[in-house]
């Protein structure tokens, strides 16, 4: 199942949308579990801090969270160079 | 690519990398008796599912098992992904065979290959599935061998690959067949013109045999254009596979009109593959005289 947690307010027919669309791609359940604040710092969000200091949802194994924003993060610096952070992903 | 893979021993804990696996971790290095034979094994848990594989400890080099790269050979890494040196070759074939060889045994760097080299491709046509395959592969080992080796999370090695390949605010450049041509070197041997026409016609084109283009080439020494030699009536066993071709697709054309494109496409296949065949013929011969 993928669970979506939204850090900014948005439309609930946009949500219903994107679930669909996640189902059509990966054909695995999604729904929209919660909507939370991001905690207190100020944009643009560290995208590994945020995901390190926001609050989860209750999951199952092999469930998938995933964190909508409509706030800036900020540039990474990495090794080949400074790149834009337009998502950011965990892996376990 | 190394010729020689340098030796090493592995003790439990160490980082190596299996070839098309990816990086693994050795959990142990024990001895076991197999077939009344005691042989020592090294177990091997991949890192990324925990997936487990033993190999006896005298086949860790002719597997081609290594240690992850260096900080050195990533740097070259993301300076060769960062050029614009790499062309891919155009004939299926070989860019498969290279790939492969690349993917067991390249390394680091050959993985590196691999990856810019389908995806400049890319840019001249879209990837046939098993490239499309085998770039997602690649890039895959890629992606967790820097992670390994710079101990930054996949998502960032990603990233950092991603900055080199698609540079942020530049748009993907269009190829053209023509920047792939690589230039003859001197010295090489002139690549017979047959491929195209021969490879699309593939089992259904009728060589000669060896004995009559021995006689056919008796006969080319003697006239000065081959090319309409090979029209002449007089070289009957020569016509014979192209005139079996060509005579099928007139009966064809005169009863349906489906059938009639497909004769025709036939028709056309095997005139060129005829023009090839004399066209290297003109060649050789022109060597031969030389």
């Amino acid at each position: 199942m993928i669970r979506l947690i939204t850090l900014s307010d948005y439309d609930p027919k946009h949500l219903e949308k994107l679930c669909g669309v996640l189902y059509a791609a990966f054909g695995v359940g999604c729904e929209h579990s919660k909507r939370l604040h991001p905690p207190g710092s100020s944009e643009p969000y560290d995208a590994n801090k945020l995901l390190t200091q926001v609050e989860t949802v209750r999951a199952y194994p092999d469930d998938k969270l995933l964190y909508l924003t409509s706030a800036r993060l900020k540039d990474r610096q990495l090794p080949s160079g400074t790149v834009p952070t337009h998502g950011y992903a965990w892996y376990s | 690519m190394p010729d020689t893979v340098p030796q090493f021993s592995l003790s439990v804990g160490d980082r190596v990398v299996y070839p098309n696996q990816g990086v693994c971790r050795v959990a142990a290095v024990e001895d076991k008796e197999v077939a009344g034979q005691t042989l020592t094994f090294v177990t091997m848990r991949r890192e990324e599912d925990g997936a487990v594989v033993m190999v006896p400890q005298a086949k860790v080099h002719s597997i081609g098992l290594r240690r992850v790269a260096s900080t050195q050979d990533v740097n070259k890494v993301f300076a060769f992904l960062k050029s614009d040196s790499d062309r891919a070759n155009l004939d299926w074939k070989q860019r498969a065979r290279t790939n492969l060889d690349r993917m067991s045994s390249g390394g680091i760097i050959g993985l590196a290959e691999v990856v810019k080299g389908l995806q400049v491709l890319s840019e001249l046509r879209p990837l046939p599935t098993k490239e499309r395959e085998l770039y997602d592969n690649a890039r895959h080992l890629l992606v967790s061998e820097i992670a390994a080796s710079l101990g930054i999370t996949d998502c960032d090695a990603e990233d950092a690959i991603d900055l080199l390949l698609f540079p942020p605010g530049r748009e993907r450049p269009k190829r053209t067949a023509e920047e792939f041509k690589r230039p003859a070197v001197d010295g090489e041997e002139e690549p017979l013109e047959l491929g195209d026409a021969l490879i699309s016609l593939g089992s259904d084109l009728e060589l000669p045999l060896d004995a009559e283009e021995v006689g056919e080439s008796e006969k080319e020494e003697d006239e000065e254009a081959p090319e309409e030699v090979s029209e002449e009536p007089a070289e009957k066993p020569k016509r014979r596979g192209a005139s079996k071709r060509t005579a099928r697709p007139t009966k064809a054309a005169t009863s349906k009109n489906h059938g009639k494109t497909k004769a025709v496409a036939r028709a056309s296949k095997a005139s060129k593959a005829s023009k090839a065949v004399a066209r290297s013929r003109a060649k050789v011969a022109a060597k031969k005289k030389k």
